[in-house]
């Protein structure tokens, strides 16, 4: 795999990251790098085999669904950076 | 030996009988850190006041004989992406800077109801990211066994804690490793529980699939008399699996008091991959991984050598899945809700903003990756691709578990690296996990030993991997080589460790 500069600049954009000239070179280099080990992964056969995407053989089992106190405004609001009459304030999203 | 040296088990014995106060052992803790901190800056931040006065309070209680638990009273430090409400919880980085989350990680608030006190944060990889505690924004940890050397990570910072006599157990996380590699690295113990053993809730996420809560101490009877404490489901993390009905952990403690533990390891089948420790493996490991297999033999365990694929794959496996779920976890840090925002026109200049000033080299490069996995035409190759490997890494220990109790292999590769060594290149330094990322993508409980030191005078560690859910089955057998051996008594020379004052910035 070739990552060219509109490569990385199209995954940054997906990320919400951003380089500067020299942080996205060295980004590439080490993206291409670790790309590169990676290609091990192509030496197993895997057909038939089904992805794993949890440890352990079983999902948890389903809860019942049960009432339960939530963080409250206050705590949930404690740490944002602004905000504005009970909501979090943010710049203009649309 | 001072009562910051000695395990949670031998204080709780001295404060039973009256013969230590808890105050007493709060206040060689915190004489410790102070005289060792500067040079080894294990920890982000040192709640030094309250810790004292939380000891002074029990001190009251010690006295009037009311029945305590096994870590009652314990100094212990927890990793600083777990969350504390009353300490900020910065994970090392920058953009959670001086973060108090609104709650408790379920293991903090069960350490505390056991009675243990917390001396602080530690140090680690910003998210748990990195394997040498090198990649934090607060700067580095040192090993406390040798100062220019890494502590390994990405649980650093606890690990050299625990070492170094600046607390006396840790909780902590691994992923791919971050318990067991610097346990190996500072001489101390470190135990990954069965995915789901120990509840979530509160652990700040990096790779949800393979993230746990893990412990770090001085002995394995400490691992499991923590792990007894903060184990158990929890109606807040609904992948927390049921306690082991089978476990008591009084029996547990008592079998060690018999000094008839040892007995466990007759007959033991320990299976061994020799043929993927052929290549890349250090002498000195090699060496001393071949004496603790003769430990475990003399003791009455059978050596069985056993195949697994090669670690190289399960590897590079890790470190596509961690990286995805890791890109997509992240995605969390906006600077809408929480944490430190740049100021923008709109909200997604905000996200750029925010994103890019505020989280580090190492956090980029995974989100990146992980961002390139998941993305159209390459989630098959890459994402799919190392799933269905996690999925031929699962079987490979479900057959070596038909013929083996317990797997063993060295914890790493190598001994505690220099810093800086690995930073040049990234895949070096993910080469460091290349002997534990394997049960973390199946899930094994997994502990790494102390088994001895190298020809330089820095620890080995020995990882034993168990059976699915088979933790106190992997805890007694640990704790049963340590019946028979001596190195976990091992300390580092903190007495050369000069008092120097802090050079580390404050994210407090």
């Amino acid at each position: 795999v070739k990552l060219g500069r509109r490569e990385v600049e199209h995954l940054s954009d997906l990320a919400r990251l951003r380089f500067g000239a020299g942080d996205a070179a060295s980004i590439a280099r080490d993206l291409a790098r670790v790309l590169e080990y990676m290609r091990v992964l192509d030496e197993i056969d895997t057909a038939g085999v089904d992805p794993m995407t949890r440890a352990g053989a079983a999902a948890p089992p389903p809860r019942r669904d049960e009432h339960a106190e939530g963080l409250g405004v206050e705590d949930a609001l404690a740490a944002a950076p602004r905000r504005y009459r009970g909501h979090f304030l943010t710049p203009k999203a649309i | 030996l001072n009562l910051c040296d000695m395990t949670a088990h031998e204080l709780t014995a001295l404060m039973d009988t009256g013969e230590v106060l808890p105050s007493e052992v709060m206040r060689s803790v915190l004489a410790r850190a102070e005289a060792v901190e500067g040079a080894i800056r294990a920890y982000v931040t040192v709640d030094a006041d309250r810790a004292l006065q939380r000891a002074v309070e029990l001190d009251a209680r010690a006295r009037t004989g009311v029945p305590r638990g096994p870590i009652w009273g314990a100094p212990a430090c927890v990793k600083d992406n777990i969350c504390t409400k009353d300490l900020p919880t910065t994970c090392a980085s920058k953009i959670l800077e001086g973060y108090r989350p609104p709650y408790d990680a379920t293991v903090v608030t069960r350490l505390r109801e056991a009675g243990a006190l917390t001396v602080g944060k530690t140090n680690l990889d910003e998210f748990g990211m990195g394997s040498s505690t090198e990649h934090s924004a607060v700067g580095p940890t040192a090993n406390p066994w040798d100062t220019s050397r890494v502590p390994g990570g990405s649980s650093g910072g606890a690990a050299a804690a625990v070492a170094a006599g600046e607390a006396v157990l840790a909780l902590a996380s691994d992923t791919g490793g971050s318990v067991r590699l610097p346990a190996s690295f500072c001489g101390v113990v470190g135990f990954r529980p069965s995915y789901g053993a120990v509840s979530r809730y509160g652990l700040v996420a990096y790779a949800s699939s393979m993230d746990q809560i893990g412990m770090i101490a001085r002995d394995a009877l400490d691992c499991g008399l923590l792990f007894a404490e903060v184990a158990g489901p929890d109606g807040a993390d609904a992948t927390a699996a049921p306690r082991d009905a089978s476990f008591d952990p009084s029996a547990f403690a008592a079998a060690c008091e018999t000094g008839r533990a040892s007995d466990r390891l007759e007959g033991l089948r320990v299976g061994v991959p020799f043929s993927t420790l052929a290549e890349g493996v250090d002498d000195d490991v090699r060496i001393r991984f071949d004496e603790a297999l003769d430990e475990l033999e003399a003791a009455g365990a059978q050596v069985t050598e056993v195949e697994l694929l090669d670690p190289s794959y399960a590897l590079a496996a890790y470190y596509v899945i961690a990286d995805c779920e890791a890109s997509s976890n992240l995605a969390r840090y906006d600077g809408a809700r929480y944490g430190r925002r740049t100021e923008a026109e709109t909200a997604d200049e905000m996200y750029f903003r925010t994103r890019s000033d505020f989280l580090g080299a190492e956090v980029k490069r995974r989100i990146m990756l992980g961002t390139f996995a998941l993305s159209a035409g390459y989630r098959d190759r890459y994402y799919l691709k190392a799933s269905r490997v996690r999925h031929i890494v699962l079987k490979d220990y479900a057959a070596a578990a038909a013929v083996a109790d317990v797997l063993a292999t060295p914890t790493a590769s190598s001994p505690a690296f220099a810093a800086g060594e690995r930073l040049g290149d990234p895949v070096d330094m993910y080469m460091s996990d290349v002997f534990t990322v394997g049960p973390s993508l199946a899930g094994l409980p997994c502990v790494s030993l102390p088994m001895g030191l190298s020809t330089a005078g820095l620890p080995l560690g020995l990882q034993l991997i168990g059976r699915a859910g088979g933790d106190w089955d992997l805890l007694r057998t640990a704790h049963a080589y340590q019946c028979v051996t001596e190195h976990h008594r091992l300390r580092p020379p903190v007495e050369r460790l000069e008092s120097r004052p802090g050079e580390g910035k404050s994210l407090a």
